[in-house]
C-alpha cells in the first residue's frame, strides 16, 4: 500500500481518491491522481470500489412515510375530518377552524357597523344605500347564523364519537379480552367448557 | 405553528424525516414512531424554529430522537452507539428487517446496509444523509450543526470504513 507509482504514494492517492469521485480536486491534481490509478491495480481496485459503493449507496430508496402515521400526526393536531350523515369520515367540506370564522363575522360585523353609524352622519341617505346596508346586514347575519350551526355541529360530533363511538368500541375491546387470549386464540367458553372428568369418554 | 405552514413543512420533509429514522434505526414501525413523534414535536414547537430552517431542525431532531431510541435498545441488542471517540462499538446482530427490504438484493448491497448499520456516530449519519439521501455538505452541516470540516472529515472515514468491511467482496467487484 505504501509503493510509490508515478511519483505518487498509493497512501497519498488514498486519501484523495473520495475527494476526486467527488470532483472536488483541481484539474491537474485529478490528472495526477487518475492517471496513477490507471497503472496502479491496488488503487484502480480501490476506486472501482469505491464508485460501486456509492452506486449501490445512492441506489437506496427514499422511502413513502406510510399514510397511517401523516393520518395520526393530522388527527393529533386537531386536523380531523368530519363525519357525515352515515358516519363517513368525509373531508369534502373544508375544514375552517370556528375561531377564525368568528373572527372573521366579527370583523365584518364591526365594519358594517361603523359602516352603518358613517351613513347615519350623513343627512341624507339615498335608497340604493339603504338597500346595500340591508343586504349587507342580512349576509353578515346569515353568516354569523352558520359559523353558529357549523360550531354546533362540530361540538355534537365530537360528543358522539367521545360518549358514543369510544364508549362503544372499549366495550367491544374488553368483550375481546374475555373471548381471545394473548395469542389471538379463542378461550373455551367458561360456561360449556366441561370440567375435569366431564365429556371425556 | 399556524397549520398552513405546520402542513407546508410536513409535506416538503416527511419524507426525508421517515428516511432517515428508517435507514438510521433499520426497523420500520420504530421509525413511523419517530416520524409521528417528530412531526408533533413540530407542531408544539414550530413556533420556536426558524421557518428557513426548519428542514435542518427537523433531521436534527429526527436524528437525536433515534439516537436516544437506539440507547435504550442498545442493552437488549448490543448496537454500535458509541462516541467516535471511544472507539469501542460493537456490532450489532440484524434483529428487525428495515429498509434492506426495498433494496436490492445484490450480495454487494446486502454487505453495503449491514456495513452502513455498523458505523458509529455521527459517521453513519452523515453517511445517510450525503449517500443515500443527498444533502449537501452545507445542508448536512446544519442539521447536525456540524462545522463543515466535521462533516468531510466524517464522511471521509465512513466511506473508507464502508471500503474496508467491503475488501473482501473486492474480486467479486472487479469480476462485475
Amino acid at each position: 500500500m505504501s509503493r510509490r507509482v508515478d511519483g505518487l504514494s498509493c497512501e497519498n492517492v488514498l486519501v484523495r481518491l473520495e475527494p476526486l469521485i467527488d470532483g472536488e480536486l483541481s484539474v491537474d491534481e485529478a490528472a495526477a491522481i487518475s492517471a496513477h490509478i490507471e497503472i496502479c491495480s491496488t488503487c484502480s481496485e480501490e476506486s472501482i470500489l469505491a464508485k460501486r459503493i456509492r452506486a449501490e449507496l445512492r441506489g437506496l430508496p427514499e422511502l413513502d412515510t406510510p399514510d397511517r402515521v401523516l393520518s395520526a400526526v393530522r388527527w393529533e393536531t386537531g386536523d380531523r375530518p368530519s363525519l357525515d350523515r352515515a358516519g363517513r369520515v368525509s373531508r369534502l367540506i373544508p375544514q375552517i377552524p370556528i375561531r377564525t370564522l368568528a373572527a372573521v363575522a366579527a370583523v365584518l360585523l364591526i365594519a358594517l357597523i361603523g359602516h352603518l353609524r358613517q351613513d347615519r352622519a350623513v343627512p341624507e341617505i339615498s335608497d340604493k344605500e339603504v338597500l346595500r346596508a340591508t343586504i349587507e346586514t342580512k349576509l353578515a347575519l346569515s353568516y354569523l347564523g352558520e359559523v353558529t350551526r357549523r360550531a354546533e355541529r362540530q361540538v355534537r360530533q365530537q360528543v358522539f364519537i367521545e360518549k358514543v363511538v369510544s364508549t362503544a368500541a372499549h366495550g367491544i375491546s374488553r368483550s375481546l379480552e374475555w373471548t381471545l387470549d394473548a395469542g389471538g386464540r379463542e378461550l373455551p367458553d367458561p360456561v360449556s367448557t366441561p370440567k375435569n372428568g366431564e365429556g371425556s369418554s | 405553528m399556524r397549520r398552513l405552514a405546520f402542513d407546508t413543512a410536513v409535506s416538503l420533509h416527511e419524507r426525508r424525516v421517515f428516511t432517515l429514522a428508517a435507514y438510521l434505526l433499520d426497523d420500520r414501525q420504530e421509525a413511523e414512531d419517530v416520524t409521528q413523534e417528530v412531526l408533533l414535536r413540530l407542531w408544539r414547537r414550530g413556533h420556536e424554529v426558524d421557518p428557513a430552517r426548519v428542514g435542518a431542525w427537523l433531521l436534527r431532531v429526527t436524528r437525536n430522537a433515534c439516537i436516544d431510541l437506539l440507547r435504550r435498545r442498545r442493552a437488549g441488542a448490543g448496537l454500535v452507539l458509541v462516541d467516535e471517540k471511544t472507539e469501542q462499538g460493537r456490532r450489532a446482530p440484524q434483529t428487525t428487517p428495515g429498509p434492506e427490504a426495498l433494496a436490492r438484493a445484490s450480495e454487494l448491497g446486502d454487505r453495503i446496509r449491514c456495513a452502513l448499520a455498523a458505523l458509529s456516530e455521527p459517521i453513519r449519519s452523515v453517511v445517510i444523509l450525503r449517500e443515500v439521501q443527498g444533502l449537501s455538505y452545507q445542508e448536512i452541516s446544519d442539521a447536525l450543526e456540524m462545522p463543515l470540516s466535521s462533516v468531510r472529515v466524517n464522511l471521509h472515514r465512513g466511506r473508507r470504513r464502508l471500503r474496508e468491511e467491503l475488501k473482501e467482496v473486492r474480486d467479486h467487484v472487479a469480476a462485475c
